[in-house]
């Protein structure tokens, strides 16, 4: 690699794909280093750490995410850190960085962790997955990506958001890059109470899904656009004639699973958010007489609109008045679509579903409401999310603007090799007109 | 959503909201209502809850006393300070 042509290329970057670039990082970089970009996310010690809000502009952390020092134990380096949504709430163009275009075609966004890795800028990128929705736009903005099962990875050090579910993952061109980068940061750590015992993970899997059962889920089938639901139906096509038995399952249980995960969210990113005060770290107005107006007019000002709008819709739902028709039952429709999909994988190994009902979205359409729950792309990774299940996703099919359509692949908590080996089997298989 | 609950939350979040934003955000969290009506009105019964992905139940540390950080490491971020402590507005008289 050229590293003064690479760091030139990063620094003329018209996607705005990162938020911060380590000049020095990459030039003093060891030739067998693989570089890595890490949502904003993600604390890194001494460095700016902002996640995507005016509120955190100045936030230097002493301290660093655990994925982070793992990723640098096992060689890899960080040059930079990605741009994300607000806190993570919703897409790019809610960051107080401004929005990260498609490298394709800017007229259309992306996230910064697969804007970045798209054009090369790092081989991958350590990415905080929630609700589905960064590994959405990983696919959507042409790169592979894998989330293993929730607490595979250790949360610490993640600006949280949405605790019960978010889940640390890796993108890459191919998901072999991805899931290596996603084992070397895998594995139990007592600092995180939802951490799971295994002390290390092997993501190792062949390009083989012969005798795999693999599922099409209906209910996102339907909801996607035709070409979309084309693009699946032809992977389905290339997972039957590498020997993979294909069938289809509804997901009934599921039909919630959007509205239980905005009331998750919601709840959630209220708590995570309530931190932020002005008082310790962070933006602090100019303008205060005392206590009150000091938080009020630092969090007023400071805070967008995406991120109010959840924070206050997370104290309607937890209110004393709406706990039971809000909060208490989004609970149970995570247990009960649990439970579907438990029975699911009895007879199934993994399921196979567009990640979105189309191409990446316009920015132009982008951010209509503060509300982002409303887009129906979330309902393609509501399910999985809400069940911790291990995910891996893949640009598939294009549509007629050329840009990629996007698969995923989940299987059972634990069973994380299955969707890797039909990703691989997908990226290694002949394709049909328009493959991308 | 009526003001005085609209008020109310915005209030609790402690967020100063300007006029533009009161009318945007009260809009969003109408909308938002509308897209949970779904989730309101479905008969849960007595369904069990799951709180965490993948049904963890969170295993805590023992408490043990670290010296992690030192003062001057925690002062670093702070906006404003005073005599070696975070500064605040005055809380009473």
């Amino acid at each position: 690699m050229d590293k003064e042509k690479q760091l030139q290329r990063i620094s003329a970057d018209r996607c705005n794909s990162l938020v911060q670039f380590y000049p020095a990082a990459l030039q003093e970089m060891p030739a067998d280093a693989v570089a890595i970009v890490v949502d904003d996310n993600l604390i890194q010690r001494d460095t700016v750490c902002a996640a995507g809000s005016h509120m955190l502009y100045s936030f230097r952390p002493p301290f660093q995410a655990e994925a982070i020092t793992r990723a640098q134990a096992a060689g890899y380096t960080v040059i930079g850190r990605a741009n994300i949504g607000e806190f993570n709430m919703a897409g790019s163009e809610t960051s107080w960085f401004g929005p990260t275009l498609h490298p394709q075609d800017t007229a259309h966004l992306t996230s910064g962790a697969a804007a970045a890795v798209a054009q090369g800028f790092a081989e991958a990128a350590l990415i905080v997955d929630a609700g589905g929705a960064n590994l959405r736009q990983a696919a959507l903005g042409g790169c592979s990506a894998f989330r293993p099962t929730y607490g595979s990875v250790s949360r610490f050090g993640i600006i949280a958001f949405l605790s019960s579910s978010e889940q640390i993952g890796g993108v890459a061109r191919d998901i072999d890059t991805a899931a290596a980068l996603v084992q070397a940061v895998a594995g139990h750590d007592e600092k995180d109470a939802t951490s799971l015992p295994k002390p290390q993970y092997d993501y190792a899997a062949a390009a083989d899904v012969a005798g795999l059962r693999i599922a099409l889920v209906e209910d996102l089938l339907a909801a996607a656009g035709a070409p979309a639901r084309a693009a699946t139906e032809q992977a389905a096509e290339a997972l039957a004639a590498a020997g993979a038995q294909i069938s289809r399952i509804r997901l009934r249980q599921a039909a919630l699973a959007p509205q239980a995960l905005a009331v998750m969210a919601a709840a959630e990113g209220c708590n995570n958010i309530s931190r932020f005060d002005g008082v310790k770290y962070g933006y602090r107005t100019a303008n205060y007489r005392n206590i009150e107006e000091l938080y009020c007019r630092s969090r007023g000002e400071a805070i967008g609109e995406t991120a109010k709008c959840l924070a206050m819709l997370g104290s309607l739902v937890l209110a004393k008045d709406n706990y039971e028709p809000y909060y208490r039952k989004a609970l149970q429709v995570r247990y009960l679509v649990k439970q579907e999909l438990d029975q699911i994988f009895t007879s199934c190994d993994l399921l196979l579903a567009p990640v979105a009902p189309a191409e990446a979205p316009l920015a132009a359409d982008a951010a209509a409401s503060p509300f982002p729950f409303c887009d129906p792309a979330h309902a393609f990774g509501a399910a999985a999310t809400l069940a911790g299940l291990p995910v891996a996703v893949l640009p598939y099919g294009t549509a007629e603007n050329g840009l990629p359509f996007g698969l995923q692949l989940f299987a059972d908590s634990g069973h994380d090799s299955l969707p890797l080996r039909a990703a691989k089997a997908l990226q290694a298989a002949p394709r049909k007109g328009g493959a991308c | 959503m009526e003001k005085e609950q609209f008020a109310k939350l915005a209030s609790f979040n402690k967020f100063a909201l300007t006029p533009a934003e009161n009318e945007r955000l009260s809009a969003a969290l109408d909308t938002a209502l509308d897209f949970l009506v779904p989730l309101r009105d479905w008969q849960a019964g007595d369904t069990p809850l799951m709180v965490y992905a993948a049904g963890i139940a969170p295993v805590y540390r023992t408490d043990r006393v670290e010296k992690i950080f030192s003062r001057e490491q925690i002062l670093a971020n702070a906006p404003e300070e005073a005599e070696h402590c975070f500064a605040v507005p005055r809380v009473a008289d």
